[in-house]
């Protein structure tokens, strides 16, 4: 098994296979920025909140946990999304037309984990910034065009 | 010497692909477990259109750049393939693509090169299908000697 294995790739290494596609992320292409700006819009609402928040009331310590909870959950989850689409979706060709790609997207991955660890109104905006910045590249190379829209603005 | 019957499959397949009869893929992605692996290597038959209840290699339906590997679950003469997935949670088909155009299958996935002897056919039969009798809606009929062959 294991000599058939080794030669079955070194032929690919030689004459590489075409690949059969059994999976949904590559071929289903369903890619949309909007999911990490919904997570990124729940982060910049928890932080307010906790920046708001009344200490004196009895449940404080419940709803404060609540809300870094969710505030966590939701800056993994737009680490997550502008994981994929950086990765998955941008292609070498998109960098020629937009130089500033990974750029935009380091600034924005850099902003989701200082809006994670911090409890900063600053960092959660920037990750918006971000974000809509991606939005505006992401549909330009749809040859889209899509209007940037928050659901809490 | 004694040659089992899928080993003079496999062996045929081989022979066919040498003739370049037979083109190789690598599967991609988890969504035919448990019949296929990511990153096994599957010999492709290009001559003959599968059947329901075999393997196709077909043209994704928004980018015909994308060749997928899915299993046929039914032709309909008026609507074209029905592709599932084995493993349904890991893959797109015609669940969300509806039927394939009669010309987006470009073969049939006629052995795994890394494990000959697995099966490709579905333990239990697909469900759902019209008239999914193996050989059914295969045209033109093939004569005893094509069947053997291309086993």
């Amino acid at each position: 098994m294991a000599i058939r294995a080794r030669l079955l790739a070194c032929l690919d290494h030689v004459f590489p296979a075409p690949a059969a596609f059994a999976h949904c992320d590559g071929p289903c292409g369903v890619y949309d920025p909007a999911s990490a700006r919904i997570a990124a819009e729940a982060v910049l609402s928890m932080t307010r909140k906790l920046l708001d928040l009344d200490a004196s009331v009895a449940d404080a310590h419940n709803t404060f946990a609540r809300y870094v909870s969710i505030k966590e959950q939701q800056a993994e989850i737009v680490k997550h999304e502008l994981s994929v689409l950086w990765g998955d979706y941008f292609k070498p060709e998109h960098l020629e037309t937009y130089p500033e790609l990974h750029t935009i997207f380091w600034k924005a991955l850099k902003a989701a984990s200082a809006a994670k660890q911090q409890l900063s109104v600053e960092a959660a905006t920037e990750l918006l910034e971000q974000i809509h910045a991606i939005h505006d590249i992401f549909w330009a190379t749809k040859k889209r065009d899509v209007e940037w829209m928050l659901a809490n603005p | 010497m004694i040659v089992s019957q899928p080993a003079l499959g496999a062996l045929r397949q081989v022979g066919w692909w040498a003739l370049g009869r037979r083109r190789r893929f690598r599967v991609v992605g988890p969504s035919m477990e448990p019949t296929l692996h990511h990153g096994e290597f599957v010999l492709v038959d290009p001559a003959w259109p599968p059947v329901p209840g075999e393997l196709a290699l077909a043209q994704h339906p928004t980018d015909p750049d994308l060749l997928v590997v899915k299993r046929v679950a039914a032709i309909t003469p008026e609507r074209g393939w029905v592709l599932t997935s084995d493993n349904p949670e890991a893959g797109t088909d015609s669940r969300q693509w509806g039927p394939l155009a009669p010309g987006a299958v470009v073969g049939r996935v006629a052995l795994i090169l890394d494990r000959p002897g697995a099966r490709l056919d579905q333990p239990s039969p697909p469900s759902g299908g019209q008239g999914t009798g193996p050989g059914r809606h295969r045209w033109p009929p093939l004569p005893a000697l094509a069947r053997w062959l291309r086993r």
